[in-house]
């Protein structure tokens, strides 16, 4: 599939922090979130961030961006009252073979969603590693977009530093345009993968 | 021109006071105070760190925390001492009497970089924000470099600040003391 890629100060592949654009629930965002799993090829470690989604629907979607016998996952799952701890362990049990480890947040408090994060990139290895954030949509239903924004800077400032690649879901149709500019500056690439935008 | 990130020195010993102040003096401006009344007095935004005595009596770290908060918002505080109170509200950094010159600057030199980078998250996040809302006004636009620019020194003081002190600047203190 193809994408717009805007605000681009470097290529995708030498993109640490790039924010996706893309309906909530599509075809186009799971091929989108494959394609910048993989962008520096199928990566040794996913960490794989869940608020209003499930671990194991983000491992079903993920397909050919996971290989089974040497892929690590990684799923920081943040519980809330909007979403069961059933729904959480939806579609897991080895699913592909894969490894998978799971950290519950019980609620939806950054610091702690943060620490567990960095927690994941202190690794000094050289494997390569890839952050799926789904959603910054889920969080704001929490939180403001000033504070959003605060994370995001401490969040995007230490994959840069680990040397990761991540991307950050935003549902397309869940707010206005504002918002997607008011935060890209904080990203190297964003990317618009919506096919109402023909 | 450089931002004006002062120190407040606070403390009921005037010899303390005159300590630090020759400590603290060369890298920050310094303002000092040896009682509540001079305390209140002295902070304003351009106090980023206060120094704090807890020998005062009567003006407790809650008590500084309330001014601090409605007359220095980014200020970050360095306890001086142990506080006799279990209650009181939580410093951001603390320091026994006898801590080495080289700590206590090191530590205010901390603080210093929380706050900046607590005041520029801000400026950041109100420029990106207007920007956005000017977006499809035509015409140039310059507050992108500023953007560019801010984002640039943000990036340099995360680096030099651990996990616990960036989530502290840039979400507040674990239990709510900004």
């Amino acid at each position: 599939m193809s994408f717009d890629v805007f605000d681009a100060d470097e290529s995708l592949e030498e993109a640490s922090n790039v924010l996706c654009i893309s309906p909530e629930i599509s075809t186009s965002k799971e091929e989108c979130c494959q394609e910048l799993l993989t962008r520096c090829g199928i990566p040794d470690r996913i960490v794989g961030v869940t608020v209003a989604s499930s671990p194991g629907g983000r491992m079903a979607e993920w397909g050919n961006a996971i290989n089974p016998m040497t892929t690590e996952l990684t799923f920081i799952d943040v519980s809330h009252g909007g979403r069961s701890a059933a729904m959480s362990a939806d579609g897991f049990g080895g699913q592909n073979g894969a490894l998978v480890d799971v950290v519950e947040v019980p609620e939806v408090d950054l610091r702690d969603i943060g620490k567990e994060i960095t927690n994941q990139l202190d690794s000094d290895s050289n494997e390569t590693v890839a952050v799926c954030i789904d959603s910054l949509t889920d969080l704001l239903q929490f939180e403001s977009e000033e504070t959003l924004s605060r994370f995001l800077h401490v969040l995007t400032t230490r994959v840069n530093e680990s040397g990761a690649a991540a991307h950050y879901h935003i549902d397309a149709h869940g707010h206005p345009e504002r918002v997607f500019e008011t935060l890209s500056p904080l990203f190297e690439a964003t990317v618009r993968a919506d096919p109402d935008l023909g | 021109m450089a931002p004006i990130q002062a120190v407040l020195v606070s403390s009921p010993d005037e010899d303390v006071v005159s300590s630090l102040t020759a400590t603290l003096r060369d890298r920050w401006p310094t303002r000092t105070a040896t009682s509540p009344d001079e305390t209140t007095r002295s902070l304003d935004e351009n106090v980023t760190v206060v120094v704090f005595d807890t020998a005062f009596e009567g003006l407790s770290l809650d008590d500084l925390a309330a001014m601090t908060t409605e007359q220095s918002p980014d200020a970050q505080v360095l306890q001086l001492g142990t506080s006799m109170d279990p209650n009181a509200g939580r410093a951001d950094a603390v320091l026994t009497h006898a801590a080495e010159t080289d700590t206590i600057c090191s530590t205010v030199d901390r603080l210093q970089r929380r706050a900046r980078y607590n005041r520029l998250l801000s400026r950041f996040y109100s420029l990106s924000r207007a920007r956005s809302e000017r977006a499809s006004e035509n015409g140039t636009d310059q507050s992108a470099q500023e953007i560019a620019d801010i984002k640039c020194e943000l990036d340099e003081l995360a680096a030099a600040l651990d996990d616990e002190d960036l989530f502290d600047a840039a979400l507040g203190s674990a239990d709510g003391v900004p």
